[in-house]
């Protein structure tokens, strides 16, 4: 631990990037479904302001301890699940902590925030909190299933958990990205992608705009804050883990942002010309084309 | 000595018959003392020598010669047991019957069917 | 020594003399009547102790001053003498028993009690076929007028049934008699037997054997032929039911014994099926009965056959000086004093319909002995029967004789299966009042033979250990607690507790420093967490006498279970563990069903695992050390499947699950606690042993751990997913055990270093976690008095302890980093894709997803949400419950950030077997596929949440604090904000879509299975229709069976 603050102030570098990345992708897509609408459109600028405005809330309701930390809980889950992530491929200042644990590490962080969010939420006593979280916690474990299935695939495919060999191993040309190399795999990975990314058809459990349902509706002020941050790292760290996963990964950041973002666009692309699904519609959907193809990809390598 | 045999076999027979047909109690205490008989003839013809007498030491069979005179007197010392013991068993049997009878006023078998199953 | 001619002529002398005194010596009789008695127990006794203690020599007695054949001769060796003191012991209880009834009939009953045991004693002694029959007819006459004292249509016509019966028997022994004699000449058994085999005419020997067999077929109330033994006893009194059941039976049987080694093997065959035939079928038709007295009746007609079948069988073999003081000996003595006491206790009770037996709670003696019987009779440990039992179980392996065993189980099954149901309706709360006519000469009585059994069976325990070499009573020491407790009803709970709190440490001290392996391992996790949910249990404000002694009894028994070095510790153990936890799951209110079922399932387990045993056990030629499994022999697999079956029993795999939920949810809830985080955890150290012993083997093409692997991955996808639709938070809980087992299961059947290690891992994992939500939910429901969710809410504020304690049980059991629920996760996926079982890891995957739904759900639903009015003013759950909480807490946090420390340990323990898994580098463990740094997980996420908890607080200050039901939605205040709790089938939109994977398929299986068990035992036993004329038929018919088979087999 000779170069620990070495480590630490690269982290810091990376989550700065990261960050405002995530909110100007957040901004672009704001944009995007505007155009699509046929409206102008806010500035891709738009999540800075949002999150200056709710920092200046100056209503703060707080029902209790739990749901005063729900979103440090959701954003420490945002920011752990980047900090245990490589984010370019040979890159030592873009390693963040990822020496702490291998893919499944980052599998299983995921649900820290979210665990800790739906805690704190339902202690708002509001019956739409609970009712938010259990239409996300249900979408979730079935939009894993074909994730995890493809994830075992890469592992078979690559004898190794950790993401850094996963990605060394793709380099040298398109030729030996997963995509290539193990498509199915990628297909049911890119279907349960769909799933974790809120957007439509997936979006039952945050849609927020229309009706007031989930966890956002009840925190104001830095509360929410926190949470529109958390969704910057967060969505950030999940483009880059499926880059990382199936699209090579990135060893620089032109790279890295092409990436993520033509990522990002198809979900959004499928969001906003979709209507959104009921959770059994989804639900059903995942265990059967997705997890198929997973099973596919899986069995595959088991004979 | 076959004809005996073959009478206590029968009596048997007839005892088992009387035993599963007859509804009556006492028919069927009955058949059971003639199932008694035909055992008990078949005993005694077991120990049946040909052309010798019975084992009873009198002025006719003296002490001394007793054994080569005398039929196996075995078998008619447990035939006279079997005897005693069946009276008594009947006996008794006819006793249960005749309470029976004093509860139930009936001697039918298959009124006394309270334990079953 | 007194002469046993003497008790004879005493008892006949008494008999004669008591009638014709009668007017004289009327204040006299009695106690003339009860010095005989107590005069022939005296002799026996002599004799007894002369065999016993001075290991005399077979004596002969021979009447007339003459030899055979020329005179009838008694014997008394060994075996005669045990039998005839415990005869006449018995029969002078019996004499105390009826103490009531003799006053009232004055001379009557005295003489044929005195005949009655003149009978028996000659049947003992005699050998003389002839002087056989007479006795036996004595013995009959004096049964049948005692049934018919009392005069009552049932008794009597019930007492005509037997003697057409018993008419029909004689006949034919008199017939067989004469044959036999004929042929050789003699009367005298040795005679006959030594003769028989220069028999030129086998022919007719064979008949005339066959006609004394039959005879003692009827005599010994064999199936078909005993409709009227089962009448004579639901409709004699009961104090006679015992004398015929005990000593008649005992003595009849033994004339039967004596006659055996007349017969050719074949005969003896068809008696050793014929036994077991009734053995069989009378404790399947014994299931559907109600009636006390006719289900004791049934029983006692198997146990004779089972008695019997064993005897033929010793001496097919010609080892029945061995097998009977071994096998046949112990089981005589287990139906004997059992059924004596069974039946004089239903002479107190007084109730003829089991459903009715609640009232015998009012004397607490009484209960005691019922249920002491009840165990000795149903073959558990340590009583006789289970020696008999395993003993037989093992002689018959050695002799391949497998089906046997089956038959054998299955009946034994059958029987537990009434007499525990049985005892379960005395065991309920619901007592109805009845006052209980407590007769002190029918206690005294009963007190007397029950007093005989302990003796007994300490005798039996003594030498059924015979290999005293692997420190037999240290193994035996874990037991003691618990036996000891009983013995201190009147010492305060809490003071109970302490004390089983303080041996647990100081076992714990003295003995953990000596185990090691996978062993020391174990037994550190069941004394720690022993020690710690005991403390928990000091809550408790009841007093109840059998609570600890239970409690420490399954304690003791898992630690035992550890402890064992060969196939019979480990048995039972496991049976003793099974029988305290059934008794500590029926205290639970409203349990006798859900317990019933955990008993009978663990039982038909236990049973399947012993024939698991008994197909290994001839590999090391009759040791019994877990080496046999090692030696590769006929039968391995199929040993495996069955052990198999009894582990997966335990650890509620899926389809044999069906109790878990149930059991789990309706024991008493701080026991719950231990039967989740302990008691699930004994078929797994099971199947640690069974795999280090066997490896796994394959049956044919199939891979058996691969097989087992499925079930365990089914088991933790579908346990979760049953968890997550329940209303009842015990009863998710247990599925939840259900699931985390599963895991469990999967990771030894990988069968490699890493696999094992996860499942080590996530077993002490599952061990705290469980302990800590157990023992939370236990002070919830402590306090709201209910355990459905859905009527709680809220309970975040008031009890703010408990609510911490759940996080992080959840947390850690859902697999989220940083607790140690993800340690075991990590392990188990490297291990599983290590393997390259890519299904089973996407299935556990899908499991441990699920798994946040009903962590979710379990905290939400009770501490989340809006407070329901009644529970506005709860208090924070006692602190013997929370101070184990955050014990269990510490251990996991510290776990979570030193698991190198738990690790290293495990590997210790599994590197032996599977060679070294992981590697180290500073705080990383690496596996072959990825690496894990807990340590940096933890800093990590820490330093991160408090960074952001302190900008947090910095930047709001001030938070505008609301109280519950500060709400709003829809823009409007709700006027009832409890009413808003969503939590009444949160999953519901989950069920629609994924509801097709929790259908009751097991259940409706099992279902099927009891209820076509039940309607065949209804439809058996219809063929005995209380006609006497239908069981004269029956005699017949076995007539013709048996003819036909003894001269069809020639």
């Amino acid at each position: 631990m000779e170069n620990f603050w070495t480590t630490l102030l690269y982290a810091f570098i990376s989550m700065f990037i990261i960050f405002n990345y995530g909110m100007v992708l957040g901004g672009v897509v704001y944009k995007i479904i505007a155009r699509v609408h046929g409206r102008f459109g806010p500035p891709v600028w738009q999540p800075y302001i949002n999150l200056v405005k709710v920092m200046g809330v100056r209503t703060a309701i707080s029902h209790g301890i739990m749901f005063w930390l729900g979103p440090v809980f959701r954003f420490t889950g945002g920011i752990g699940l980047f900090l245990f992530m490589p984010v370019l491929f040979g890159v030592p200042w873009m390693q963040n902590f990822s020496f702490s644990g291998d893919l499944l590490l980052v599998i299983y962080f995921i649900f820290f925030g979210q665990l800790g969010m739906a805690l704190g939420a339902a202690e708002s006593g509001h019956p739409y909190s609970p009712m938010g979280i259990m239409r996300g916690l249900s979408q979730v474990t079935a939009s894993e299933v074909p994730f995890a299935l493809a994830v075992i695939a890469l592992a078979a495919q690559h004898g190794t958990l950790s993401i850094t060999e996963i990605v060394a191993a793709q380099q040298g040309g398109i030729a030996n990205w997963n995509i290539v190399t193990n498509p199915v795999a990628t297909l049911a990975g890119m279907m349960a992608f769909l799933g974790m990314m809120m957007h439509a058809p997936f979006n039952l459990h945050i849609a927020p705009q229309e009706i007031p349902i989930g966890p956002p509706t009840e925190y104001q002020s830095n509360f929410l804050s926190y949470m529109q941050a958390n969704r910057a790292f967060f969505a950030s760290a999940k483009l880059i883990l499926f880059m990382n996963l199936f699209f090579g990964g990135a060893t620089n950041i032109p790279v890295l942002v092409g990436k993520t973002f033509s990522l990002y666009m198809i979900t959004v692309f499928i969001g906003v010309v979709n209507p959104r699904f009921t959770l059994e519609n989804s639900i059903r959907w995942f265990i059967r084309i997705p997890t198929v193809t997973g099973i596919i990809a899986v069995l595959i390598y088991t004979f | 000595m076959n004809i005996i045999f073959l009478i206590g076999f029968a009596l048997m027979i007839t005892g088992f018959w009387g035993m599963l047909t007859q509804k009556n109690m006492i028919k069927i205490i009955l058949g059971l003392a003639i199932v008694e008989t035909g055992v008990q003839l078949i005993m005694v013809a077991f120990g049946f020598i040909e052309g010798r007498t019975a084992p009873i030491l009198d002025s006719a069979v003296p002490v001394k010669k007793a054994v080569e005179m005398i039929v196996d007197p075995v078998p008619q010392a447990l035939v006279l047991t079997a005897i005693v013991i069946g009276v008594a068993v009947n006996a008794l049997a006819l006793t249960f019957i005749i309470k029976m009878y004093q509860k139930k006023k009936s001697l039918n078998i298959t009124e006394y069917r309270d334990l079953k199953w | 020594m007194v002469n046993p001619i003497y008790i004879i002529a005493v008892l006949l002398g008494i008999g004669f003399i008591l009638p014709l005194t009668e007017k004289k010596l009327s204040k006299l009789g009695p106690w003339v009547f009860y010095a005989g008695m107590i005069f022939t127990a005296l002799v026996s006794y002599q004799w007894f102790r002369f065999f016993i203690v001075s290991g005399g020599e077979t004596y002969h007695i021979f009447t007339a001053g003459v030899k055979p054949p020329l005179s009838i001769n008694l014997q008394i060796g060994l075996f005669e003498s045990v039998l005839l003191f415990v005869t006449n012991l018995t029969g002078l209880a019996g004499a105390v028993y009826m103490t009531k009834q003799i006053s009232e009939t004055g001379v009557r009953a005295m003489v044929l009690l005195l005949l009655l045991l003149l009978g028996l004693n000659g049947l003992i002694l005699t050998r003389d076929i002839f002087n056989l029959f007479v006795f036996m007819e004595i013995t009959a006459i004096s049964t049948y007028s005692l049934i018919g004292m009392d005069v009552k249509s049932r008794s009597l016509s019930a007492g005509f049934k037997y003697m057409t019966a018993g008419g029909l028997a004689s006949a034919f022994l008199l017939l067989g008699i004469i044959i036999v004699y004929s042929l050789t000449g003699t009367l005298n058994l040795d005679g006959m037997i030594r003769s028989a085999e220069g028999i030129k005419n086998v022919k007719l020997l064979s008949i005339g054997s066959m006609m004394i067999l039959f005879s003692f077929i009827i005599e010994a109330k064999q199936f078909p032929a005993n409709g009227w033994a089962l009448d004579v006893y639901e409709g004699t009194k009961p104090g006679v039911a015992g004398l015929i059941s005990g000593i008649g039976t005992t003595a009849v049987f033994f004339g039967f014994y004596k006659i055996m080694p007349l017969f050719t093997n074949e005969t003896l065959k068809i008696v050793m099926w014929a036994g077991l035939i009734t053995f069989f079928f009378s404790n399947l038709m014994g299931m559907k009965q109600e009636n006390v007295k006719r289900m004791l009746g049934y029983s006692s007609v198997a146990q004779t056959g089972l008695v019997i079948s064993v005897s033929a069988w010793s001496f097919m073999l010609g080892n029945d000086k061995l097998i009977f003081p071994m096998i046949v000996l112990p089981l005589l003595f287990n139906h004997f004093f059992t059924k004596t006491g069974l039946f004089w206790i239903a002479g107190l009770v007084k109730k003829d319909t089991t459903g009715l037996w609640g009232s015998i709670t009012e004397n607490k003696i009484l209960h005691g002995i019922f249920i002491i019987l009840i165990l000795a009779l149903s073959g558990f440990p340590p009583f006789p029967g289970f020696w008999g039992k395993w003993n037989l179980v093992l002689a018959m392996s050695l002799d391949s004789n497998f089906f046997y065993i089956w038959v054998l189980l299955a009946g034994s099954l059958f029987e537990a299966a009434y007499l525990l149901k049985w005892a379960g309706i005395t065991l309920k709360k619901d007592k109805s009042k009845d006052i209980l006519e407590y007769n002190s000469y029918k206690m005294l009585a009963l007190q007397i033979v029950v007093l005989i059994f302990f003796a007994v069976t300490v005798y039996y325990f003594m030498t059924g250990n015979f290999d005293h070499t692997n420190g037999g009573l240290h193994f035996y020491l874990p037991f003691a607690l618990g036996t000891g407790l009983l013995l201190l009803p009147f010492i305060p709970e809490k003071l109970k507790g302490m004390i089983s709190m303080s041996v647990i440490a100081v076992y714990a001290f003295y003995f953990l420093p000596d185990q090691n392996g996978i062993g020391r391992f174990f037994n550190a996790m069941f004394l720690s967490g022993g020690f710690f949910l005991t403390f928990a249990t000091l809550n408790r404000k009841d007093r109840s006498r059998s609570f600890y002694p239970l409690l420490m009894l399954m304690l003791g028994s898992l630690i035992a279970l550890v402890n064992s070095d060969n196939i019979l510790h480990f048995f039972f153990s496991w049976e003793i563990m099974t029988l305290s936890s059934y008794f500590l799951i029926h205290r639970g209110k409203g349990s006798a069903e859900e317990s019933f079922r955990y008993v009978m399932f663990s039982l038909a387990g236990a049973f399947l695992m012993l024939l698991g045993f008994a197909y290994s056990f001839p590999n090391l030629n009759g040791q019994m050390s877990f080496g046999i499994f090692a030696v590769p022999g006929q039968f391995t697999s199929l040993s495996f499947i069955l052990i198999s079956i009894g582990f997966l029993v335990k650890s509620a795999a899926l389809g044999l699950h069906l109790w878990i939920a149930g059991s789990y949810a309706k024991a008493e809830d701080d026991t719950s606690a231990f039967l989740s985080a302990l008691l699930s955890k004994a078929g797994i150290f099971g199947f640690v042993m069974l795999l280090l012993a066997m490896g796994a083997p394959s049956a044919g093409k199939f891979d058996l751990a691969y097989i087992l692997s499925w079930i365990g991955a089914l088991t933790a996808l579908i346990g979760t997913m049953m968890a997550i639709y329940e209303e009842d938070a015990k009863r998710l809980l247990a599925y939840s055990s259900m699931g985390q087992v599963g895991y469990i299961i999967l990771g030894l059947a990988i069968m490699s270093g890493l696999g094992w290690t996860a499942a080590l891992f996530q077993m002490v994992n599952h061990f705290l976690i469980k302990g800590i939500l157990f023992l939370a939910i236990a002070g919830v429901i402590y306090r709201t008095g209910t355990s459905e969710m859905y009527k709680m809410g809220g309970l975040i504020k008031k009890m703010p302890w408990s609510f911490t304690a759940v996080m992080f049980g959840i947390i850690a059991i859902s697999g989220v980093p940083p607790l140690t629920g993800f340690g075991a996760k990590w392990l188990m996926y490297e291990a599983l894709i290590e393997k390259g079982w890519y299904l089973q890891t996407g299935m556990a995957f899908f499991a441990s997803t699920v798994a946040f739904l009903y962590c979710f759900r379990l905290i939400h639903a009770i501490f989340l949400g809006q407070p329901k009015t009644e529970f506005r003013n709860v208090k924070e759950a006692p602190a013997w419950f929370l101070i184990p909480q955050y014990v269990f807490i510490m251990a996991i946090f510290f776990f979570s950030i030193f698991p190198r420390v738990l690790i290293d340990r495990i590997s210790a323990a599994v590197e032996p077997f599977f060679g070294k898994s992981l590697t180290w580098d500073g705080n990383t463990v690496i596996s072959s596929l990825g690496y894990w740094n807990a340590t940096a997980v933890m800093t990590i996420v820490g330093v991160v949440f408090v960074v952001l908890a302190i900008g947090l607080f910095i930047k709001l200050p001030k938070v505008q604090k609301v109280k519950q039901f500060n709400i709003v939605f829809a823009a409007e205040r709700p006027e009832t904000p409890e009413l808003t709790h969503f939590a009444y089938e949160f999953f519901r939109p989950y069920r629609r879509a994924m509801g097709w994977m929790v259908r009751p398929y097991a259940t409706r299986f099992w279902r099927s299975v009891t209820e076509s068990a039940y309607t065949v035992s209804d439809a058996l036993r219809k063929i005995y229709t209380g006609n006497g004329q239908t069981y004269i038929f029956h005699i017949l018919l076995v007539l013709v069976i048996l003819f036909y088979i003894s001269t069809g087999v020639k």
